[in-house]
C-alpha cells in the first residue's frame, strides 16, 4: 500500500476533525423557532420542553454513515495505491542554447541543429513512462518545458528552443537539474551542448562530478550523461568582449574608447576593427592577435552630439554574435551660468570656482543689463528671494550688518542625502552676519548654524518648476570659499539644478543584469518585452540578446526612457573533458507491475455511504412515521368510518333513496 | 381579496353541469327546480292511485278510465324551493399561518361555489359569516346573475376573533327558522367542541353539510426541533420538541379529530367533506364533494 498524497497520520487527523464536526452538527440544536398555529389542541399530547434536556443524538446510524463517507472521501484524496508502485524515471535534459550553440562552422550545420538532433536521440531512447524536464544551460533561466511525459510537446520544445547570446553556466544548470530530480527515486541527468566552460565552471563541474559519483552515497544519485557537439576541432572565432568610453576631464567632447578583443582560435589572426557613431564612420585599424590572446585597442575621438557607437570586427568567423558591439555615447551640452551682481568683489570668488569646471560657461551681468542668452542657472546676491523666479538660481543672502551680528558662527549639519551637498564633508566653515531665511514647508535644509535652536543657513527649494539654492551668507563674510567644500557645493548645486554629466559610458554583458530603476517595462533589441524582477528601486533581468535595451520608467516614454547597451561577454573557451561513464548509453529500465489506484473505488464507496446516510436520515424516518401511523387506533376508527360511508350510498340509492339530483 | 378572483370563468362553466344534492324528505316552498317525495302539482309524473272522494278531478286519467272503467288519479312529483344557507367561518384560525393558499380564501371559494350552484337552480342562498358571533348575512336569489353581489360580499370579509360554533349556530337558528340546506364551512377548531352545534342543526331538521377546511401543514407539520407555538386566537403559548415521533403523534391526534367530526356528521344525518388547501378547490368540488354526495 502506497500513500501518494496524504500520509496515514494526516488522513487520521483530517478525518477526526471532520467527524467531530459532523457529530457536533448532529447534536446541534437550533434556537426555538416561533410559530403561530391555528390551534394548540393537537400539541397537547406532545411533551413540552420544560427545561434544557441533555443533548440526544438524532439518527445515530445516519451519523455513522456520514462518518464513513468522510473517511472514504479522505482516503480517496490520499490517493492510496495497492501493490508495487510503478514510477517512471525522472529525466532532466540540459539543452545548452547559450552563445556557443550559435557557432556555424564553415561548410557544416550550426551546432544548435546538432544539439537538437542529439537531444531527440536521447528522448527516443527513453521509455514512454519517463517524465522529462527540459532545462536551458544559462544561469537563472526558466525551464524550457516542465516535467512531462508528452513526447510530442518535448519534441516541439527541443525543435523550437531559441538560442541566446549569453554564457552558459553548466555546473549551475546541472545542480538545478539534480535538485529537480531530488524527489524521485531514480533519475537521469543529460547534458547536451558544446560543453564550453571557463576555469571557474570547470572547477564547479569537477565538484559536481565528485558529488554525483561518490561511492559512499550513490543510491540517490542520478545517472549523469553528456552529449557534446562540435567535435574536437577548435572553433575559428574572434570576438569583442568589452567596449568602454571615458570622457576627457579637460575637454568634455573628447572621448577615449577601449575595445577588448579575444582570439578564441588556435592560430594567429588579423582583424580589422571599424568604429562608427550613428552610421557615421570614425575610423578603422588592423589588430594582430595571437592564439587565445585577449587584447585591448584604444581609440580617441572628438564627438559632441552623442549617439550609438558601434564597433565591428572583420572578417567574419564561425560565431557572428560577438563580432560587433555597441555603446551609448552620451550627449554633451555646456551649462550657461549668469552672475547678476553689482558688487565687483562678489563674482571674483565665484568665477574662480566656476571657471575650473569645463562644463560651465559663466557670464557676469551688471545691474540693469540682461544676459545675452537665457541662462540655465542664475546666481544672485540680495537680501531676500522673490516669490516668482525666472530661472534655476543660486541666491546668496546677507543679514543686516550690525555689531551684534558680526560674530562668527559655525556651519554644521550638512545634509549628505541631498544631491547638492552630498560631497560636502567640511566641519570648519564659519560665517559672519548670517541671514535670517524665511523657510517654506517644502524647503530642504542643507546646512544650519551651530546653536540652540539651530537656524537654517543653506536651503534647497523647488518652486514653480524651478530649483533654488539659498545660501544665507556672503562668501566674503566666511571662510567657505577657502574650503574644499565650496567648489563641491557649487558643482553639486549645478548638477542638481540642471543634469549630471556622464563621465563614462560602458556596455553591459548578456546574462543576468541589475539595472537602476524604477522601470515599468524593458524592451529587448528584438522588440520583445523582457520579464524582470524588482529589487527595491532596481530591476533584475536576464538579457539573452545583444543590442540596445530600452528601459521605460514609470513616467512613460519617451521622457522616462533610457537605453542600455548590452554586448556579448568574454566567452568560456575550454572544452569539457568527459569521463567514460558520461558517454555511456542510457540505462535500460526494468519492467515493473503497475499498482492499482484505489481512489476510484473509494469514491464509489463514499457515494454509497452518502446515499445510505440520506436514506437512513430521511427515508428511514418517513418509514418509521408511517409504521407508527398504521399502528394507531385512529386508523381503525378511520377505516370504520370509511366502511360506514361506503355502505350509506347503497342504502340511499337502492332501498331508501335519501338524495335526489336537483337538476332535471 | 378581490372578489373577482374567487372563481374562474372556466370553472363556472363546468359548474353548470353540477347540482347540489339534498335529502328528498326536506319540506320547502314549492318551486320550479327541485323534485321531492312530496306529491302534488308538478310536471313530472310519479304514480297512479285510486280516486277518492274529494280529489281534484283535473288529475283523473280519462284514458285509463276508458280502458279499465275505473277512476285513477295521476300523481306528480312536487318541485320544491329549498333555501340554501352557507355559514362560513371567519375566525382568526382560518388565516393565521400566512400560507399562500390560506384556509379562509379556500373557504371563500367553496362558499362562492355553493352559492353559484344554488343560484343556478333559482334557489335562495344566504351567506352568513361568523366567528364568535353571527355576522350580517347576505341573501341572494334570482339566478346566476346574482353571483356578483355574493362574491363582493365574501371579498369584504377578513379573519378576526375566535371561534364559537355553538353560539353562532344558536343565533342562526333564531334568525332562520325554515328548514333548508345548511353548509357549514370551518376548520372546526373550537375549544368548546362542535357536537352541540351539529345536534342543534339536526334537531332543527336541516339538511346540513360539514366542510372541514385545513392546510397540509396543519395535518403534518414540517418544522423540526424546538418550537414555540402560539395559538393565533387565544395567544396561548407552548414550547414543544418537534421530533419525528411527536409529529407522528400530532398527526394521529389531528386525524382522530377529523374522524370524530365525520362520524358526528354522519350519525346526525348530515354529510361531511374534508378540504385540504393544497388540493385545487376545483378538484375538491368536482371529486371530493361528488364522492361525498354533496353535489352530483
Amino acid at each position: 500500500m502506497n500513500w501518494l498524497a496524504l500520509s496515514p497520520v494526516e488522513v487520521g487527523a483530517v478525518w477526526s476533525g471532520l467527524a467531530a464536526l459532523a457529530l457536533w452538527l448532529y447534536l446541534h440544536h437550533r434556537r426555538p423557532q416561533h410559530r403561530r398555529v391555528s390551534t394548540l389542541r393537537f400539541w397537547a399530547s406532545v411533551q413540552p420542553v420544560a427545561q434544557p434536556r441533555r443533548r440526544r443524538l438524532r439518527e445515530p446510524w445516519a451519523l455513522l454513515a456520514q462518518v464513513l463517507f468522510l473517511l472514504l472521501l479522505i482516503l480517496a484524496l490520499a490517493n492510496p495505491r495497492w501493490g508495487v508502485t510503478f514510477e517512471g524515471r525522472s529525466v532532466v535534459i540540459v539543452l545548452d542554447t547559450s552563445i556557443w550553440s550559435q557557432v556555424r562552422p564553415a561548410g557544416a550545420s550550426p551546432w544548435i541543429d546538432t544539439e537538437r538532433q542529439e537531444a531527440q536521440r536521447v528522448l527516443d531512447s527513453l521509455p514512454s513512462a519517463d517524465r522529462v524536464l527540459l532545462l536551458p544551460a544559462e544561469a537563472d533561466a526558466p525551464p524550457i518545458l516542465p516535467f512531462t511525459t508528452d513526447r510530442g510537446a518535448l519534441r516541439r520544445a527541443i525543435a523550437e528552443a531559441p538560442t541566446s547570446s549569453s554564457n552558459a553556466n553548466i555546473p549551475r544548470a546541472l545542480e538545478m537539474g539534480k535538485a529537480a530530480l531530488g524527489g524521485s527515486r531514480r533519475g537521469l541527468l543529460v547534458y547536451v551542448g558544446p560543453g564550453m566552460v571557463d576555469e571557474q565552471q570547470a572547477h564547479g563541474l569537477d565538484e559536481f562530478r565528485a558529488a554525483t559519483e561518490n561511492p559512499d552515497d550513490n543510491r540517490g544519485q542520478p545517472q549523469f550523461l553528456v552529449r557534446l557537439v562540435g567535435g574536437e576541432t577548435p572553433v575559428q572565432n574572434r570576438g569583442i568582449t568589452r567596449l568602454s568610453l571615458r570622457r576627457d576631464a579637460a575637454q568634455p567632447d573628447r572621448w577615449r574608447l577601449l575595445t577588448q578583443l579575444k582570439n578564441y582560435s588556435d592560430t594567429k589572426t588579423n582583424v580589422v576593427l571599424k568604429l562608427s557613431v550613428s552610421g557615421q564612420p570614425l575610423g578603422q585599424r588592423t589588430i594582430s592577435m595571437s592564439p587565445g590572446e585577449l587584447t585591448n585597442a584604444e581609440n580617441e575621438f572628438i564627438w559632441e552630439k552623442g549617439g550609438l557607437l558601434q564597433a565591428e570586427i572583420s572578417p567574419s568567423d564561425a560565431l557572428e554574435a560577438d563580432n560587433r558591439a555597441v555603446v551609448n555615447l552620451p550627449t554633451f551640452r555646456v551649462i550657461r551660468v549668469a552672475v547678476f551682481t553689482g558688487n565687483t568683489a562678489f563674482p571674483s570668488d565665484l568665477l574662480t570656482v566656476l571657471s575650473s569646471n569645463p562644463y560651465l560657461r559663466t557670464e557676469v551681468v551688471p545691474p540693469g543689463m540682461n544676459a545675452g542668452v537665457s541662462p540655465d542657472v542664475a546666481i544672485y546676491q540680495g537680501s531676500s528671494v522673490p516669490g516668482q523666479l525666472a530661472f534655476n538660481s543660486i541666491w546668496f543672502l546677507s543679514g543686516p550688518a550690525s555689531a551684534a551680528a558680526s560674530h562668527s558662527v559655525r556651519v554644521v549639519g550638512w545634509n549628505t542625502q541631498h544631491p547638492a551637498t552630498r560631497w560636502v564633508r567640511t566641519h570648519d566653515v564659519s560665517v559672519r552676519n548670517p541671514a535670517v531665511i524665511n523657510m517654506l514647508p517644502t524647503d530642504t535644509i542643507l546646512a544650519s548654524t551651530e546653536g540652540n535652536p539651530p537656524a537654517p543657513l543653506i536651503l534647497a527649494r523647488e518652486q514653480n518648476g524651478h530649483r533654488v539654492l539659498i545660501i544665507g551668507f556672503d562668501p566674503h563674510n566666511s571662510n567657505f570659499p577657502l574650503q574644499s567644500g565650496f567648489p563641491l557645493l557649487m558643482a553639486g548645486g549645478m548638477e542638481w539644478m540642471t543634469h549630471s554629466v556622464d563621465e563614462s559610458a560602458d556596455s553591459l554583458s548578456t546574462g543576468e543584469l541589475d539595472l537602476p530603476g524604477p522601470a515599468t517595462r524593458i524592451i529587448a533589441p528584438s522588440g520583445k518585452d523582457v520579464p524582470f524582477a524588482r529589487k527595491g528601486q532596481d530591476v533584475h533581468l536576464l538579457a539573452t540578446e545583444p543590442g540596445m535595451y530600452r528601459v521605460i520608467a514609470p513616467g512613460g516614454a519617451p521622457s522616462g526612457e533610457t537605453s542600455v547597451a548590452v554586448n556579448t561577454p568574454l566567452l568560456p573557451a575550454q572544452r569539457m573533458t568527459l569521463t567514460p561513464s558520461e558517454t555511456a548509453r542510457v540505462e535500460s529500465e526494468p519492467l515493473q507491475q503497475a499498482g492499482w489506484d484505489l481512489w476510484r473505488l473509494l469514491v464509489l464507496l463514499g457515494i454509497v455511504a452518502l446515499w445510505l446516510e440520506w436514506w437512513l436520515y430521511y427515508s428511514g424516518r418517513e418509514n418509521r412515521r408511517a409504521m407508527e401511523m398504521r399502528a394507531t387506533p385512529v386508523d381503525i376508527e378511520m377505516q370504520n368510518t370509511e366502511l360506514e360511508l361506503e355502505q350509506t350510498p347503497k342504502e340511499s340509492e337502492v332501498q331508501k333513496p335519501n338524495f335526489v339530483r336537483l337538476a332535471k | 381579496m378581490t372578489s373577482s378572483l374567487l372563481l374562474d370563468r372556466e370553472f363556472l362553466k363546468t359548474l353548470e353541469q353540477v347540482t347540489l344534492l339534498c335529502r328528498n324528505n326536506l319540506a320547502g316552498a314549492v318551486g320550479p327546480e327541485h323534485r321531492s317525495r312530496m306529491r302534488g302539482p308538478g310536471m313530472e309524473f310519479a304514480d297512479y292511485r285510486r280516486y277518492s272522494f274529494g280529489d281534484d278531478p283535473r288529475s283523473l286519467d280519462w284514458s285509463a278510465y276508458l280502458r279499465l272503467g275505473k277512476l285513477f288519479m295521476k300523481i306528480y312529483e312536487t318541485e320544491l324551493h329549498i333555501p340554501v344557507r352557507i355559514l362560513i367561518d371567519r375566525s382568526e384560525s382560518m388565516d393565521c399561518e400566512g400560507a399562500a393558499e390560506s384556509k379562509f380564501l379556500y373557504a371563500q371559494r367553496l362558499a362562492a361555489t355553493f352559492a353559484y350552484l344554488a343560484l343556478l337552480h333559482l334557489d335562495t342562498v344566504t351567506v352568513v359569516p361568523f366567528a364568535e358571533r353571527l355576522n350580517k348575512p347576505l341573501v341572494a336569489a334570482g339566478g346566476r346573475e346574482r353571483l356578483w353581489p355574493v362574491l363582493k360580499f365574501l371579498g369584504e370579509h377578513s379573519c378576526e376573533g375566535g371561534t364559537n360554533l355553538f353560539g353562532a349556530t344558536r343565533e342562526f337558528m333564531g334568525n332562520f327558522t325554515s328548514r333548508g340546506i345548511v353548509i357549514l364551512i370551518s376548520d372546526f377548531f373550537d375549544e368548546q367542541g362542535c357536537e352541540r352545534a351539529v345536534e342543534m342543526l339536526r334537531s332543527a331538521g336541516h339538511d346540513f353539510v360539514l366542510v372541514q377546511v385545513h392546510s397540509a401543514e396543519e395535518q403534518r407539520p414540517s418544522a423540526a426541533g424546538e418550537l414555540i407555538l402560539e395559538d393565533c386566537e387565544t395567544a396561548a403559548q407552548r414550547t414543544v420538541d418537534c421530533s419525528p415521533e411527536s409529529t407522528a403523534l400530532y398527526e394521529r391526534r389531528f386525524l382522530e379529530f377529523s374522524a370524530r367530526l365525520r362520524r358526528l356528521a354522519l350519525r346526525n344525518g348530515g354529510r361531511y367533506a374534508r378540504a385540504v388547501t393544497n388540493i385545487p378547490y376545483q378538484d375538491f368540488v368536482l371529486r371530493s364533494l361528488r364522492s361525498g354526495r354533496v353535489v352530483g
